[in-house]
Protein backbone atom coordinates (compact mmCIF):
# COMPACT_ATOMS: atom_id res chain seq x y z
CA UNK A 1 0.00 0.00 0.00
CA UNK A 2 1.79 3.41 -0.90
CA UNK A 3 0.44 6.91 -0.29
CA UNK A 4 0.06 9.15 -3.51
CA UNK A 5 1.20 12.32 -3.64
CA UNK A 6 -1.36 15.32 -4.56
CA UNK A 7 1.10 17.89 -5.58
CA UNK A 8 2.94 17.95 -9.20
CA UNK A 9 5.04 20.29 -10.51
CA UNK A 10 4.05 19.43 -13.92
CA UNK A 11 2.00 17.12 -15.67
CA UNK A 12 4.98 14.84 -16.74
CA UNK A 13 5.97 14.49 -13.28
CA UNK A 14 2.38 12.96 -12.84
CA UNK A 15 2.87 10.72 -16.07
CA UNK A 16 6.42 9.66 -14.49
CA UNK A 17 4.67 8.64 -10.97
CA UNK A 18 1.81 6.88 -12.30
CA UNK A 19 4.20 4.89 -14.96
CA UNK A 20 6.62 4.52 -12.11
CA UNK A 21 3.87 3.08 -9.45
CA UNK A 22 1.56 1.43 -11.77
CA UNK A 23 4.36 -1.16 -13.73
CA UNK A 24 2.51 -4.08 -13.05
CA UNK A 25 -1.25 -2.83 -13.71
CA UNK A 26 -0.82 -0.95 -17.03
CA UNK A 27 -1.60 -2.49 -19.87
CA UNK A 28 2.16 -2.86 -22.42
CA UNK A 29 3.50 -0.11 -24.54
CA UNK A 30 1.13 3.09 -24.33
CA UNK A 31 3.12 5.19 -21.51
CA UNK A 32 1.67 8.81 -22.95
CA UNK A 33 -0.91 10.48 -21.08
CA UNK A 34 -4.04 11.75 -23.27
CA UNK A 35 -4.40 15.35 -24.56
CA UNK A 36 -7.64 15.16 -22.97
CA UNK A 37 -6.97 16.10 -19.04
CA UNK A 38 -9.24 14.60 -16.80
CA UNK A 39 -10.48 18.49 -14.78
CA UNK A 40 -14.03 19.52 -13.30
CA UNK A 41 -15.88 21.38 -15.60
CA UNK A 42 -18.12 24.26 -14.75
CA UNK A 43 -22.14 24.54 -15.66
CA UNK A 44 -20.52 27.16 -17.96
CA UNK A 45 -18.06 24.33 -19.50
CA UNK A 46 -20.80 22.00 -19.90
CA UNK A 47 -23.08 24.45 -21.70
CA UNK A 48 -20.43 25.24 -24.45
CA UNK A 49 -19.98 21.37 -25.16
CA UNK A 50 -23.47 21.14 -25.79
CA UNK A 51 -25.05 22.20 -29.47
CA UNK A 52 -28.21 20.07 -29.31
CA UNK A 53 -29.51 21.05 -32.54
CA UNK A 54 -25.71 20.76 -34.35
CA UNK A 55 -25.91 17.44 -32.72
CA UNK A 56 -28.89 16.19 -33.94
CA UNK A 57 -27.79 17.43 -38.11
CA UNK A 58 -24.43 16.21 -37.87
CA UNK A 59 -23.04 13.66 -34.93
CA UNK A 60 -22.63 10.70 -37.48
CA UNK A 61 -19.55 12.94 -38.96
CA UNK A 62 -16.26 12.61 -37.64
CA UNK A 63 -16.19 15.99 -37.30
CA UNK A 64 -19.71 16.32 -36.15
CA UNK A 65 -20.83 18.25 -33.28
CA UNK A 66 -20.39 16.03 -30.20
CA UNK A 67 -20.20 16.83 -26.58
CA UNK A 68 -17.15 15.10 -25.96
CA UNK A 69 -17.65 14.84 -22.39
CA UNK A 70 -18.45 11.02 -22.38
CA UNK A 71 -14.96 10.77 -20.50
CA UNK A 72 -16.71 13.24 -17.78
CA UNK A 73 -19.99 11.42 -17.50
CA UNK A 74 -18.18 8.06 -17.15
CA UNK A 75 -16.50 9.30 -13.92
CA UNK A 76 -18.98 10.65 -12.53
CA UNK A 77 -17.75 14.25 -12.74
CA UNK A 78 -21.17 15.08 -14.10
CA UNK A 79 -24.20 13.28 -14.55
CA UNK A 80 -26.17 12.35 -17.48
CA UNK A 81 -29.43 14.45 -16.20
CA UNK A 82 -27.40 17.35 -15.59
CA UNK A 83 -26.42 17.36 -19.34
CA UNK A 84 -29.94 16.68 -20.13
CA UNK A 85 -31.28 19.53 -18.18
CA UNK A 86 -28.81 22.09 -20.01
CA UNK A 87 -29.93 20.40 -23.35
CA UNK A 88 -33.43 20.93 -22.57
CA UNK A 89 -33.26 24.61 -21.66
CA UNK A 90 -32.41 25.48 -25.00
CA UNK A 91 -36.16 23.57 -25.91
CA UNK A 92 -37.64 19.69 -26.29
CA UNK A 93 -37.51 19.65 -29.85
CA UNK A 94 -33.76 20.05 -30.23
CA UNK A 95 -32.73 18.55 -27.94
CA UNK A 96 -34.33 14.81 -28.87
CA UNK A 97 -31.64 13.47 -30.12
CA UNK A 98 -29.05 14.45 -27.35
CA UNK A 99 -31.46 13.75 -24.63
CA UNK A 100 -31.85 10.22 -26.46
CA UNK A 101 -28.07 9.75 -26.66
CA UNK A 102 -27.80 9.96 -22.74
CA UNK A 103 -30.79 7.67 -22.04
CA UNK A 104 -28.85 4.75 -24.56
CA UNK A 105 -26.44 4.96 -21.11
CA UNK A 106 -28.70 4.63 -19.03
CA UNK A 107 -30.37 1.94 -20.73
CA UNK A 108 -27.09 0.20 -21.06
CA UNK A 109 -26.50 0.12 -17.32
CA UNK A 110 -30.23 -1.03 -16.83
CA UNK A 111 -29.20 -4.51 -19.10
CA UNK A 112 -26.07 -4.95 -17.40
CA UNK A 113 -28.15 -4.68 -14.07
CA UNK A 114 -30.00 -7.02 -15.45
CA UNK A 115 -28.12 -9.75 -17.08
CA UNK A 116 -24.77 -9.19 -15.42
CA UNK A 117 -23.39 -12.18 -17.45
CA UNK A 118 -24.07 -10.47 -20.77
CA UNK A 119 -20.83 -8.37 -19.90
CA UNK A 120 -18.71 -10.98 -21.38
CA UNK A 121 -20.82 -13.80 -22.80
CA UNK A 122 -22.49 -14.19 -25.99
CA UNK A 123 -26.38 -12.63 -25.16
CA UNK A 124 -27.40 -14.48 -27.64
CA UNK A 125 -25.81 -16.87 -30.48
CA UNK A 126 -24.37 -14.71 -33.89
CA UNK A 127 -26.43 -14.29 -36.85
CA UNK A 128 -23.56 -14.73 -39.32
CA UNK A 129 -23.92 -18.08 -40.22
CA UNK A 130 -21.02 -18.52 -37.44
CA UNK A 131 -20.37 -20.37 -34.56
CA UNK A 132 -18.67 -18.76 -31.71
CA UNK A 133 -16.11 -21.03 -32.03
CA UNK A 134 -14.95 -19.67 -35.42
CA UNK A 135 -13.96 -16.79 -34.15
CA UNK A 136 -10.47 -16.37 -32.58
CA UNK A 137 -10.04 -15.00 -29.37
CA UNK A 138 -6.81 -12.90 -29.47
CA UNK A 139 -6.40 -9.81 -31.37
CA UNK A 140 -3.69 -9.59 -34.02
CA UNK A 141 -0.88 -7.30 -34.21
CA UNK A 142 -1.67 -5.38 -37.19
CA UNK A 143 -4.90 -4.39 -35.33
CA UNK A 144 -2.96 -3.49 -32.09
CA UNK A 145 -0.32 -1.67 -33.37
CA UNK A 146 -2.81 0.07 -35.66
CA UNK A 147 -1.05 -1.20 -38.61
CA UNK A 148 -3.73 -2.75 -40.92
CA UNK A 149 -4.21 -2.92 -44.70
CA UNK A 150 -6.36 0.20 -44.33
CA UNK A 151 -5.34 3.62 -43.29
CA UNK A 152 -8.69 4.81 -42.07
CA UNK A 153 -9.13 1.97 -39.45
CA UNK A 154 -5.13 2.41 -38.31
CA UNK A 155 -6.36 6.41 -38.31
CA UNK A 156 -9.10 5.74 -35.81
CA UNK A 157 -6.82 3.08 -33.79
CA UNK A 158 -3.99 5.86 -33.41
CA UNK A 159 -7.52 8.63 -32.36
CA UNK A 160 -7.87 5.22 -29.16
CA UNK A 161 -4.43 4.89 -28.36
CA UNK A 162 -3.29 8.36 -28.32
CA UNK A 163 -5.84 10.01 -27.15
CA UNK A 164 -8.71 7.50 -25.38
CA UNK A 165 -11.35 8.90 -27.70
CA UNK A 166 -12.82 7.69 -30.96
CA UNK A 167 -15.93 9.08 -32.30
CA UNK A 168 -19.10 6.73 -32.03
CA UNK A 169 -19.23 5.74 -36.07
CA UNK A 170 -15.60 5.07 -36.00
CA UNK A 171 -15.95 2.59 -32.47
CA UNK A 172 -18.28 0.76 -35.24
CA UNK A 173 -16.48 0.40 -37.94
CA UNK A 174 -13.50 -0.84 -35.73
CA UNK A 175 -15.87 -3.17 -33.46
CA UNK A 176 -17.51 -4.62 -37.01
CA UNK A 177 -13.66 -4.36 -38.75
CA UNK A 178 -12.45 -6.59 -36.04
CA UNK A 179 -15.62 -9.43 -35.81
CA UNK A 180 -16.91 -9.72 -39.33
CA UNK A 181 -13.53 -8.56 -41.57
CA UNK A 182 -10.95 -10.39 -39.28
CA UNK A 183 -13.50 -13.05 -37.84
CA UNK A 184 -12.13 -11.98 -34.05
CA UNK A 185 -14.81 -12.86 -30.87
CA UNK A 186 -16.16 -9.61 -29.58
CA UNK A 187 -14.86 -9.77 -26.14
CA UNK A 188 -11.17 -9.27 -27.72
CA UNK A 189 -12.07 -6.55 -29.15
CA UNK A 190 -14.23 -5.10 -26.32
CA UNK A 191 -11.32 -5.83 -24.04
CA UNK A 192 -9.04 -3.71 -25.94
CA UNK A 193 -11.40 -0.70 -25.85
CA UNK A 194 -12.41 -0.69 -22.37
CA UNK A 195 -8.71 -0.19 -21.41
CA UNK A 196 -8.08 2.73 -23.56
CA UNK A 197 -11.17 4.46 -24.34
CA UNK A 198 -11.32 7.47 -21.58
CA UNK A 199 -14.85 6.62 -21.21
CA UNK A 200 -14.91 2.75 -21.16
CA UNK A 201 -18.18 1.58 -19.69
CA UNK A 202 -18.05 -1.88 -19.59
CA UNK A 203 -21.96 -1.81 -20.00
CA UNK A 204 -22.44 1.04 -22.87
CA UNK A 205 -18.67 -0.50 -24.76
CA UNK A 206 -19.62 -4.25 -24.12
CA UNK A 207 -23.25 -4.35 -25.26
CA UNK A 208 -22.33 -2.00 -27.84
CA UNK A 209 -19.76 -4.74 -29.52
CA UNK A 210 -22.31 -7.40 -28.86
CA UNK A 211 -24.76 -5.36 -30.88
CA UNK A 212 -22.30 -4.89 -33.97
CA UNK A 213 -21.72 -8.78 -33.82
CA UNK A 214 -25.30 -9.64 -33.62
CA UNK A 215 -24.97 -11.72 -29.85
CA UNK A 216 -27.50 -9.06 -28.79
CA UNK A 217 -29.12 -7.83 -32.41
CA UNK A 218 -30.93 -9.19 -35.17
CA UNK A 219 -27.86 -9.22 -37.60
CA UNK A 220 -24.37 -8.25 -38.10
CA UNK A 221 -23.74 -4.80 -38.58
CA UNK A 222 -21.01 -4.02 -41.48
CA UNK A 223 -20.01 -1.03 -43.44
CA UNK A 224 -17.78 -0.12 -46.68
CA UNK A 225 -15.54 2.50 -47.83
CA UNK A 226 -17.94 4.51 -49.09
CA UNK A 227 -20.15 4.72 -45.79
CA UNK A 228 -16.42 5.97 -44.09
CA UNK A 229 -15.74 8.60 -47.13
CA UNK A 230 -19.39 10.14 -46.38
CA UNK A 231 -18.84 10.39 -42.53
CA UNK A 232 -15.65 11.00 -42.27
CA UNK A 233 -13.96 11.44 -45.66
CA UNK A 234 -12.72 15.62 -45.27
CA UNK A 235 -10.93 14.61 -42.53
CA UNK A 236 -9.29 10.89 -42.87
CA UNK A 237 -7.73 9.12 -45.43
CA UNK A 238 -10.52 7.29 -47.55
CA UNK A 239 -8.87 6.54 -50.73
CA UNK A 240 -9.44 2.90 -52.28
CA UNK A 241 -5.89 2.14 -52.70
CA UNK A 242 -4.82 2.53 -49.26
CA UNK A 243 -8.23 0.89 -47.85
CA UNK A 244 -8.37 -2.22 -49.87
CA UNK A 245 -10.26 -4.81 -47.95
CA UNK A 246 -13.10 -1.94 -47.58
CA UNK A 247 -13.43 -0.80 -51.24
CA UNK A 248 -16.56 -2.62 -51.53
CA UNK A 249 -20.78 -2.51 -52.30
CA UNK A 250 -22.40 -3.94 -49.06
CA UNK A 251 -23.15 -7.14 -51.74
CA UNK A 252 -20.63 -8.35 -52.35
CA UNK A 253 -19.13 -8.00 -48.99
CA UNK A 254 -22.10 -9.49 -47.15
CA UNK A 255 -21.54 -12.58 -50.04
CA UNK A 256 -17.19 -12.65 -48.89
CA UNK A 257 -17.80 -12.03 -44.93
CA UNK A 258 -20.81 -14.13 -44.25
CA UNK A 259 -20.89 -17.13 -47.12
CA UNK A 260 -23.21 -19.52 -44.95
CA UNK A 261 -25.32 -16.76 -43.43
CA UNK A 262 -28.85 -17.62 -44.64
CA UNK A 263 -31.44 -14.37 -44.72
CA UNK B 1 -20.81 13.11 15.64
CA UNK B 2 -18.91 10.00 14.57
CA UNK B 3 -15.98 11.11 11.75
CA UNK B 4 -17.14 9.52 8.37
CA UNK B 5 -15.20 8.54 5.41
CA UNK B 6 -16.45 8.49 1.71
CA UNK B 7 -14.53 5.74 -0.23
CA UNK B 8 -14.63 7.29 -4.00
CA UNK B 9 -14.25 5.00 -6.83
CA UNK B 10 -14.19 5.43 -10.40
CA UNK B 11 -17.44 5.81 -11.20
CA UNK B 12 -18.24 8.71 -8.55
CA UNK B 13 -15.55 10.87 -8.84
CA UNK B 14 -17.71 13.68 -7.81
CA UNK B 15 -20.95 12.28 -6.98
CA UNK B 16 -19.57 11.28 -3.34
CA UNK B 17 -19.04 14.73 -2.90
CA UNK B 18 -22.45 15.41 -3.18
CA UNK B 19 -23.88 13.18 -1.45
CA UNK B 20 -22.01 13.71 1.72
CA UNK B 21 -22.54 17.89 1.31
CA UNK B 22 -23.50 19.02 5.25
CA UNK B 23 -21.98 16.02 6.68
CA UNK B 24 -19.34 17.26 9.52
CA UNK B 25 -15.96 15.45 10.04
CA UNK B 26 -16.20 13.89 6.48
CA UNK B 27 -12.98 13.05 4.80
CA UNK B 28 -12.47 11.72 0.94
CA UNK B 29 -10.18 8.39 -0.10
CA UNK B 30 -9.90 7.57 -3.05
CA UNK B 31 -7.74 3.61 -3.80
CA UNK B 32 -6.33 2.63 -7.09
CA UNK B 33 -7.38 -0.60 -5.87
CA UNK B 34 -4.51 -3.03 -7.62
CA UNK B 35 -7.04 -6.23 -7.32
CA UNK B 36 -9.40 -4.51 -9.65
CA UNK B 37 -6.77 -2.64 -11.83
CA UNK B 38 -5.56 -6.77 -12.44
CA UNK B 39 -8.58 -7.86 -13.65
CA UNK B 40 -9.42 -4.73 -15.27
CA UNK B 41 -6.02 -3.48 -17.15
CA UNK B 42 -5.71 -0.33 -18.41
CA UNK B 43 -3.74 2.33 -19.95
CA UNK B 44 -1.98 4.86 -18.73
CA UNK B 45 -4.37 7.32 -20.48
CA UNK B 46 -6.85 6.55 -18.14
CA UNK B 47 -4.84 6.35 -14.91
CA UNK B 48 -3.95 10.23 -15.77
CA UNK B 49 -7.42 11.02 -16.64
CA UNK B 50 -8.94 9.64 -13.21
CA UNK B 51 -5.62 11.44 -11.04
CA UNK B 52 -6.04 14.54 -12.88
CA UNK B 53 -9.62 14.46 -12.20
CA UNK B 54 -9.07 14.13 -8.00
CA UNK B 55 -6.34 16.61 -8.34
CA UNK B 56 -9.28 18.91 -9.40
CA UNK B 57 -11.98 18.29 -6.86
CA UNK B 58 -12.79 21.22 -4.70
CA UNK B 59 -11.77 18.96 -1.52
CA UNK B 60 -9.19 17.55 -0.79
CA UNK B 61 -8.99 13.05 -1.19
CA UNK B 62 -6.36 10.70 0.06
CA UNK B 63 -5.08 8.69 -2.76
CA UNK B 64 -3.70 5.37 -2.39
CA UNK B 65 -2.16 2.71 -4.38
CA UNK B 66 -2.62 -0.74 -3.07
CA UNK B 67 -5.06 -3.58 -2.62
CA UNK B 68 -8.79 -1.63 -1.57
CA UNK B 69 -9.63 -4.39 1.02
CA UNK B 70 -6.32 -3.76 2.67
CA UNK B 71 -6.62 0.13 3.05
CA UNK B 72 -10.02 0.05 3.88
CA UNK B 73 -9.78 -2.49 6.90
CA UNK B 74 -6.53 -0.75 7.78
CA UNK B 75 -8.92 2.74 8.37
CA UNK B 76 -10.92 0.91 10.70
CA UNK B 77 -8.32 -0.52 12.79
CA UNK B 78 -6.80 2.95 12.97
CA UNK B 79 -10.07 5.03 13.20
CA UNK B 80 -12.43 3.15 15.57
CA UNK B 81 -15.96 4.03 15.16
CA UNK B 82 -15.18 5.48 12.23
CA UNK B 83 -17.97 5.38 9.71
CA UNK B 84 -17.06 4.67 6.13
CA UNK B 85 -19.77 4.46 3.17
CA UNK B 86 -19.40 3.83 -0.56
CA UNK B 87 -21.72 4.62 -3.75
CA UNK B 88 -22.66 1.62 -4.96
CA UNK B 89 -20.99 1.59 -9.00
CA UNK B 90 -23.20 0.35 -11.90
CA UNK B 91 -20.76 -2.01 -13.46
CA UNK B 92 -21.75 -5.25 -11.98
CA UNK B 93 -18.41 -6.49 -11.34
CA UNK B 94 -16.98 -3.75 -9.80
CA UNK B 95 -19.90 -4.37 -7.64
CA UNK B 96 -18.86 -7.49 -6.60
CA UNK B 97 -15.44 -6.69 -5.93
CA UNK B 98 -16.95 -3.27 -3.58
CA UNK B 99 -19.31 -5.33 -2.33
CA UNK B 100 -16.84 -7.71 -1.30
CA UNK B 101 -14.82 -5.05 0.69
CA UNK B 102 -17.28 -3.65 2.40
CA UNK B 103 -18.79 -7.11 3.89
CA UNK B 104 -15.32 -7.42 5.09
CA UNK B 105 -14.74 -3.92 6.22
CA UNK B 106 -18.54 -3.06 7.76
CA UNK B 107 -18.60 -0.37 5.02
CA UNK B 108 -22.37 1.56 4.02
CA UNK B 109 -23.26 0.78 0.02
CA UNK B 110 -25.17 3.66 -0.94
CA UNK B 111 -27.84 3.77 -3.22
CA UNK B 112 -26.61 5.16 -6.42
CA UNK B 113 -28.95 8.21 -7.06
CA UNK B 114 -30.93 7.87 -10.11
CA UNK B 115 -31.87 9.99 -13.36
CA UNK B 116 -35.26 8.30 -13.22
CA UNK B 117 -36.97 5.43 -11.95
CA UNK B 118 -36.49 2.44 -13.78
CA UNK B 119 -38.76 0.67 -16.01
CA UNK B 120 -41.43 -1.50 -14.75
CA UNK B 121 -41.48 -3.33 -17.82
CA UNK B 122 -38.60 -5.85 -18.94
CA UNK B 123 -37.06 -3.77 -21.53
CA UNK B 124 -34.30 -5.28 -22.97
CA UNK B 125 -34.30 -3.40 -26.48
CA UNK B 126 -33.64 0.11 -26.46
CA UNK B 127 -36.59 1.81 -27.89
CA UNK B 128 -39.21 -0.18 -25.62
CA UNK B 129 -36.70 1.06 -23.09
CA UNK B 130 -36.76 4.93 -24.16
CA UNK B 131 -40.15 4.68 -24.70
CA UNK B 132 -40.86 3.65 -21.23
CA UNK B 133 -38.94 5.94 -19.46
CA UNK B 134 -38.43 9.25 -21.85
CA UNK B 135 -41.42 11.02 -20.17
CA UNK B 136 -39.70 11.21 -16.57
CA UNK B 137 -36.55 11.39 -17.70
CA UNK B 138 -37.34 14.77 -18.72
CA UNK B 139 -39.47 15.76 -16.26
CA UNK B 140 -36.73 15.25 -14.02
CA UNK B 141 -33.94 16.91 -15.95
CA UNK B 142 -36.18 20.19 -15.92
CA UNK B 143 -36.48 19.92 -12.30
CA UNK B 144 -32.56 18.69 -11.62
CA UNK B 145 -31.76 21.94 -9.83
CA UNK B 146 -28.27 22.77 -8.70
CA UNK B 147 -26.65 19.77 -8.72
CA UNK B 148 -23.59 17.38 -10.94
Amino acid sequence: MKQLPSKFDNREALTALIAETFESELIEGHRQPSSIHGQVLSEAELAECIQPAAYARTRNFYDGAVSRLSPFVRHGVVNRKTLAGIALAGGDKPAEKFVQELIWGEFWQHVAKGRPSGLWQDAEPYKTGFSSSDYASELPQDIVTGTTPNACLNHFIRDLHETGYVHNHARMYLAAYVVHFRRIRWQAGAAWFLAHLLDGDAAANNHSWQWVASTFGSKPYIFNLENVAKYCGNQVDCRPKTNPELDASYESLSARLFPARTL
Amino acid sequence: MSPQLFWLHDEVLSEALIEAQGTECCTFLFVFDTVWLRQRPVSLKRIQFIYETLLALPVAIEIVYGDAAEVLKQKGLEHPGLVCKVIAPNDPELFERIEGIANEAGIAILERPRWFPPPAIKAFRFFKFYKAVRGAAILAARDRGVER
